[in-house]
Parts: C-alpha cells; sequence; structure tokens
C-alpha cells in the first residue's frame, strides 16, 4: 500500500521554511550557568532543536533558525541562563512553502 | 392521543426523475407520463406505513396533480394504503405527454399546492402525522412541507434522515447538521414531517397485491373545496415574506479556564521534565565503549540486555 502522507523529517521540514538571519542574537545563553543545569528542559522543549549539550557540561545554542516561540524562556528555570529580548524587526524566520 | 381513531398521511409528489436536458440551451422537458415516485417520496410512504402500524392507525397516500399522479397512488394502494388524488386549479395541473419546462413552474406554486393538500388532508380525518419527502423532484424548494405544518397547525420536524414511532403518538427523529453533527428530535402528535431519501427502502408488494392495485378506482379530492382552498392558498402566498438565508452557527462550547501557570502549562505540553534523564554528551569515544554506554543507557531504562563484556566483540 502506498502511503498518502508521507511523514516529514525535521530537515526536511525545516529545510522548507527561510530565516533571516539578524546580526544581533536575540536569544543569549550563558554555558557558564548551563553546567549546573540538571534538568535540560530546553533541549527537549525547544521545538528548533536550537540546544544541544557539549561534553563539558554546558549547552551550544545556535540563534540563527530560531522561531522565536519563547519556549526556551518559559521553561528554564536557572536565573540568567537565557537573556531573551526582543528580535530585531524584518528578521527571523518567514515562512516559505505552507 | 388514540391515535388509531385517526390517520396517518404520505403526501406524495410524483414526477418525472428523468427529464431531458438540453445540454446546449438548458431547456428540459418533461414527461409526465413517466411520473413516479422519487426515493425521498418512496421513504415517506415507507414511514407512513411503519408509523400507521405502530399506532394502529390509517395509513392515507394523497398526491396533487392530474391523471400522471394515479400510477404512484395505486402502487402506494398495492401496500395497503388509501389513496387519494386532489386536483389542481386547471392552471397548476399537469399535463399529459412531454412538455417544456422553465424554474418554478417544473414544481408549481407551493402555496397552491399545499392549500389543496391541506384541505383535502383536513376532510378526509384529523391527521396524526402527515410525512412528505424533502422536496419534490422537479426543482422544488421544500417549501410544501412547512406550509401544511403552518395550516394543519401541527408540529413540523424537516429533512429526517431517520424516524422511529413510539406508543402514545411520539415520534423520535433525527436529522444532519453540518460538519457531520446529528440532531435528535422528538415529536408528538399531530406533526407533519419531511425526509430525506436516507437509509430506508420502500417495502414491495405482494404479486396478488400490485395485480390487484392495477385497476383500482382512485378517489378524486371534491373539486369545489379544493379551488377555495386553491385561491385562498394563491392569495395566502403573495404575503409571504422570505429574508435572507442565515448559516447555521453551532452554539458556542463553554471550555474551562486552564489550570496552573504558564510555566507549569508550557512544561506539560513539551513534556520537558517528565521523568527522564537529562541528555548528555558521551561522545566521540571508541566503539567498544560506545555499545557499553549504550547497553548501560538501556539497562538504566529497563530494557533486558546481556553484560556489557559481552559485546566488548
Ligand atoms: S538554558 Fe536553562 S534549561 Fe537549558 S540547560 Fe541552560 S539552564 Fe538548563
Ligand atoms: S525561542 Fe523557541 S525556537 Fe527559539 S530557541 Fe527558544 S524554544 Fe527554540
Amino acid at each position: 500500500m502506498t502511503a498518502r502522507w508521507q511523514s516529514v523529517s525535521f530537515d526536511e521540514r525545516m529545510s522548507t521554511v527561510e530565516f533571516r538571519v539578524g546580526e544581533r542574537a536575540h536569544i543569549v545563553v550563558d554555558s557558564d550557568v548551563c553546567e549546573s543545569c540538571t534538568t535540560r528542559a530546553c533541549v527537549t522543549a525547544c521545538p528548533a532543536n536550537l540546544f544541544a549539550p557539549t561534553s563539558s557540561g554546558g549547552i551550544l545554542f545556535n540563534y540563527e533558525e530560531c522561531f522565536e516561540c519563547g519556549t526556551c524562556y518559559m521553561v528554564c528555570n536557572e536565573e540568567g541562563a537565557i537573556t531573551w529580548t526582543y528580535p530585531d524587526g524584518g528578521q527571523g524566520v518567514v515562512f516559505r512553502h505552507g | 392521543m388514540s391515535a388509531s381513531a385517526e390517520v396517518v398521511v404520505a403526501c406524495l409528489a410524483p414526477a418525472d426523475q428523468r427529464p431531458e436536458v438540453d445540454p446546449l440551451s438548458g431547456e428540459v422537458v418533461v414527461n409526465d407520463a413517466m411520473a413516479s415516485l422519487s426515493a425521498a417520496d418512496a421513504a415517506a410512504l415507507e414511514y407512513a406505513l411503519r408509523a400507521g402500524e405502530a399506532w394502529g392507525a390509517r395509513v392515507m397516500a394523497v398526491a396533487a396533480g392530474g391523471a400522471s399522479v394515479v400510477p404512484a397512488l395505486r402502487e402506494a394502494a398495492s401496500l395497503g394504503a388509501e389513496v387519494l388524488r386532489v386536483p389542481l386549479p386547471s392552471a397548476h395541473d399537469s399535463l399529459h405527454g412531454p412538455r417544456r419546462c422553465e424554474g418554478t413552474e417544473l414544481a408549481g406554486d407551493p402555496g397552491v399546492v399545499t392549500a389543496v393538500l391541506s384541505s383535502a388532508i383536513r376532510a378526509s380525518g384529523t391527521p396524526a402525522l402527515v410525512v412528505c419527502g424533502d422536496r419534490s423532484s422537479l426543482s422544488g424548494a421544500g417549501a410544501v412541507p412547512a406550509m401544511l405544518a403552518h395550516h394543519l397547525g401541527a408540529a413540523q420536524a424537516l429533512g429526517l434522515v431517520a424516524m422511529e414511532f413510539e406508543s402514545g403518538g411520539v415520534v423520535l427523529g433525527q436529522r444532519r447538521l453540518d460538519g457531520g453533527w446529528r440532531e435528535r428530535i422528538r415529536l408528538t402528535a399531530p406533526a407533519v414531517c419531511s425526509v430525506e431519501a436516507a437509509g430506508v427502502r420502500l417495502r414491495r408488494a405482494s404479486l396478488n397485491a400490485a395485480l390487484a392495485a392495477a385497476s383500482v378506482q382512485v378517489p378524486i379530492a371534491s373539486s369545489s373545496a379544493t379551488a377555495a382552498a386553491a385561491a385562498a392558498g394563491a392569495a395566502g402566498a403573495a404575503r409571504v415574506h422570505a429574508g435572507a438565508p442565515r448559516f447555521y452557527r453551532p452554539r458556542t462550547k463553554v471550555i474551562p479556564p486552564p489550570a496552573g501557570g504558564t510555566h507549569e502549562r508550557i512544561l506539560s505540553l513539551t513534556g520537558a521534565l517528565v521523568q527522564r534523564e537529562p541528555p548528555r554528551v558521551v561522545g566521540p569515544v571508541a566503539p567498544a565503549e560506545a555499545a557499553r554506554e549504550l547497553l548501560e543507557f538501556l539497562r538504566r531504562a529497563g530494557v533486558e540486555v546481556g553484560q556489557a563484556g559481552d559485546a566488548g566483540g
């Protein structure tokens, strides 16, 4: 049987989205604070998969494909780990192919 | 209610079910000699027969029109119904043979049709229930059942897809709504219902009954009374004002406000803190060590695996 709706992989889905990358990161993650974090809630919660744990115990964050959804800021409980400011106008995510 | 003394009426609108339509000009040619019951009319007759059985009431099939409606009434007679043909004023009566038709002329004036039907029905007894097809097959607007309910002072339920009959003259109906919803309706006699051709088939007459019905004399309602009713119906129709149709809007569904703060709700939506091991980086490591790490992880997750040393190769 041919599947009518094929599941789309995460990478494929992201490839249909255009991001206009601003020069200034609107989210800054302080990896030093993350070293003491036991939950790593941001890694699971970020829908764009932008948080990656490093072998040294910190967090590597890539702001370039951020949806600007604010989830990471809501789930992170550590004081000063995430600094979130409004993104600059005209930058960020632009949906292209539905 | 003592339904036994009363009558259940099936209102039929036999018509040519396959009129010819000119594909270029759109001209419709109807042949009254080919008039038969539409699927909705057949469903109405079947439900009327079931209601008659359930309530022990007489069943009467009524059709307005000329000689062209007689074969359909004979079919109803073969199934045990009393029959009555109600003549329409000559301007509305159907002719014989093929004829060209346009717009509303196809179905006649619903005000006149309703007036003559209701006067003939009243003259034959108090109707406990009147069942009609949801619309006549020739560009019918489906107005007759509602107007009939008004004339007879009866409750109405239109466009039903199923009917059941309980003692005491109770009708349980089901109606389709937009978006796949169904509405259940409970009515008590007297009532006028119209039915869609859905999920019910008209029973078949025995051969003997079908042969006997072929020569049945179909009684005709008194023409003076129907002419007066038709005149009143035509005058009444002029007073009807129709407004713009409104779309169906489902009722607002009240949903309780979410419990807990935004932080808790985001956590439960993303599952970020569900009992689990926080992500960590273990590589790059040698294959043997990676395999051991994986087996350890599976063991912690409750999966039965062999000793870590087994994976050394
Ligand atoms: S960003 Fe917050 S949740 Fe994520 S690792 Fe750092 S402290 Fe933990
Ligand atoms: S704002 Fe949303 S998409 Fe951007 S890093 Fe945070 S969770 Fe990920």
